[in-house]
């Protein structure tokens, strides 16, 4: 059997899996299904990814149909490294679900939550492995509404309003790119992002092409939740359940990550964006200002789990800052630290879950002396924190060392400033926390309760620390995958 | 003006863009903002189907008579995006039913004002117990 034939199928397993979820409708069925879904699903990547190094691509046409007439999904260095991505952090998320889902929703609703976070998970599958402008569009959508839902679930009522101003919003942002995607077929005549790449050439300069650009990047700004427009997504994670705070905070700002480099740099071509067009410098205007509001973010919040969404607002600013830098040491780098951004994120967001759902507290005083509670839990946040900040020998320290150099090896002396800035303000917040959790007197309240079925969180934790040091120390496996991602869309 | 007279689907899409995109700016009711968010998402619809038309070309059915022919993709491509619009709608609607069903109102300003005054009680009660 030829590899091409298992591409659809990382799309279609989580997409059938979903309504048997709803059918079924208890809640230990649908995990276990939901479970053994994204588990397939991460075999089926790391086959993908250990056949797509030195090959070119590989494409398979949907019905037959061979593109550019038909929908394509291809198969390339690039998206094989974010589908890795995906898959492995939405396994160790559905571990910790099993824990979090029991506290925190209501018993009957668990089959149906599954089962739209399978279709969450299938869209995110869809828009990195299609090769269609449209399909991306509507597998957008289909992640989104989604996750509206998901995120309407949280414990607060304030969640409710979040999942709406989120709905508004990620609307506005699919709709721009919807209008960009037709300003793109109105030039080339062509969906397939291959295709547009080649046509695009000869008329680069067209009105319509940098008003699709404009538009594009406006609804990816909206999606990624860059500097302007990030109040949502901050909001969205805050009051959403924290399962799905960890499954979005570190999937789905990697998809949105994901898509703006491959429109950017394949379909566009990255020359004409960074170089010719000055969309450069917009973006670091932007990743500087992200970088200043998440650091007042994340020093003057008490929600943990909002100082973690700044947190977010922070480090994504690192990220566009080294796409819009556009080297080849910068988009590697960029890569990497979207990867251990996002194993960061989720380890930290479900050590802050599990603390919330244990001892009822999620302002950071009030956690003040929990790790005489809870010393273990504590320990392998204090890891998965202690990466956040760069500490040697953590992956976070690589990836900001990469992100530092890149920024060097183009001599942009304010990015640079910036960026020690910020890194120097993660040391102040990750010690603050640090300082809360094992120094300062013991809040009185604090004491934890034995949550049910508390292995499952401890485990999705363990994964992430472990991970969190095994990236740390040994680099190969990631950054290999990065570069070679940087390289194929350099071209 | 004939520039705009040929053209007049693509201004009447993007006034009906800039009035969708104000009434979710503007108003404070959450179903008016929905009702926005929709005209919003329509004048796409009717942007991609003026893309689609060929001047002087027939409707896309293969017959004898005819050698010119629109351009039946965007359509096809719209359908899918109307089904995705009454989606958002419905998502939208059923959440705009459990705000009213929880904080009573469905105007934006009271439920932030709600929202502001549990958060400083919350944060009060947890800081006397310090």
């Amino acid at each position: 059997m030829q590899i091409s034939e298992l591409i659809p199928f990382i799309v279609i397993l989580p997409l059938l899996s979903s309504p048997i979820c709803a059918i079924i409708n208890s809640g230990k069925v649908s995990w276990s299904i939901s479970l053994l879904a994204v588990f397939v699903t991460f075999i089926l990547s790391i086959l993908f990814i250990l056949h797509i190094s030195g090959v070119e691509a590989i494409s398979y046409p949907i019905g037959g149909w061979k593109p550019p007439i038909g929908i394509e999904y291809r198969l390339d260095q690039l998206n094989g490294f974010f589908l890795f991505i995906i898959s492995f952090l939405t396994l160790i998320s559905i571990i910790y679900a099993k824990t979090l889902t029991n506290a925190e929703i209501e018993g009957e609703k668990h089959g149906m939550f599954y089962s739209v976070f399978l279709l969450c998970f299938a869209g995110f599958l869809g828009i990195t492995i299609t090769n269609d402008l449209f399909n991306i569009y509507v597998f957008t959508e289909i992640s989104s509404l989604a996750a509206y839902t998901l995120i309407s679930h949280g414990t607060s009522k304030r969640s409710l309003i979040s999942s709406f101003e989120y709905l508004i919003l990620g609307t506005i942002g699919a709709t721009f790119i919807l209008i960009g995607i037709g300003f793109l077929y109105l030039s080339t005549g062509s969906l397939n992002i291959s295709d547009i790449a080649e046509r695009i050439k000869s008329i680069e300069n067209a009105i319509t092409i940098k008003t699709s650009l404009a538009f594009i990047t406006l609804g990816l700004i909206l999606k990624i939740g860059v500097f302007p427009v990030y109040a949502w997504v901050i909001r969205a994670y805050t009051y959403a359940p924290s399962f799905i705070t960890a499954f979005l905070s570190s999937v789905g700002g990697s998809i949105w990550v994901y898509l703006f480099i491959k429109l950017t740099f394949i379909m566009y071509g990255w020359s004409y964006v960074f170089d010719v067009l000055p969309l450069k410098i917009v973006l670091e205007i932007l990743g500087v200002g992200g970088i200043i509001v998440g650091s007042f973010g994340v020093l003057y919040q008490q929600n943990m789990k909002s100082l973690f969404a700044y947190s977010g607002l922070l480090n994504i600013s690192y990220i566009i800052i080294a796409i819009a830098i556009a080297s080849e040491s910068s988009t590697s780098a960029a890569m990497l630290h979207t990867f251990n951004h996002a194993i960061i994120k989720i380890g930290l967001f479900i050590a802050v879950g599990y603390f919330i759902i244990s001892t009822g507290k999620y302002r950071l005083f009030e956690m003040a002396g929990i790790s005489r509670v809870m010393p273990y839990t504590t320990l392998m946040f204090t890891i998965c924190l202690m990466s956040l900040m760069g500490f040697p020998g953590t992956a976070g320290f690589l990836s900001k060392l990469f992100l530092l150099k890149a920024a060097l090896q183009e001599s942009e002396w304010v990015i640079v400033f910036f960026m020690l800035t910020g890194f120097l303000i993660s040391i102040f917040y990750t010690w603050r926390i640090f300082h809360t959790f094992y120094i300062k007197q013991p809040f009185i309240l604090t004491s934890s309760k034995n949550v049910k079925g508390k292995y499952y969180a401890l485990t999705a934790l363990f994964i992430a620390a472990v991970m969190n040091i095994v990236f740390g120390l040994n680099t190969d496996f990631s950054y290999s995958l990065a570069s070679q991602a940087a390289a194929y869309i350099l071209e | 003006m004939a520039f705009v007279l040929t053209h007049l689907n693509y201004f009447v899409a993007f006034l009906l863009m800039v009035i969708g995109l104000w009434a979710i700016i503007s108003s404070s009711n959450l179903i008016k903002k929905l009702i926005g968010l929709s005209i919003f998402q329509v004048s796409v619809l009717l942007m991609y189907i003026s893309i689609g038309k060929v001047e002087g070309g027939a409707i896309p059915l293969l017959t004898e008579k005819a050698v010119l022919y629109s351009n039946p993709v965007p359509h096809v491509l719209m359908l899918t995006a109307i089904v995705v619009g009454v989606s958002t709608l419905a998502v939208g609607l059923a959440l705009v039913v459990s705000i009213k069903k929880t904080y009573g109102t469905i105007e934006e300003k009271e439920i932030l004002e709600i929202n502001e005054a549990e958060e400083i009680r919350s944060e009060n009660f947890a800081r006397k117990h310090e």
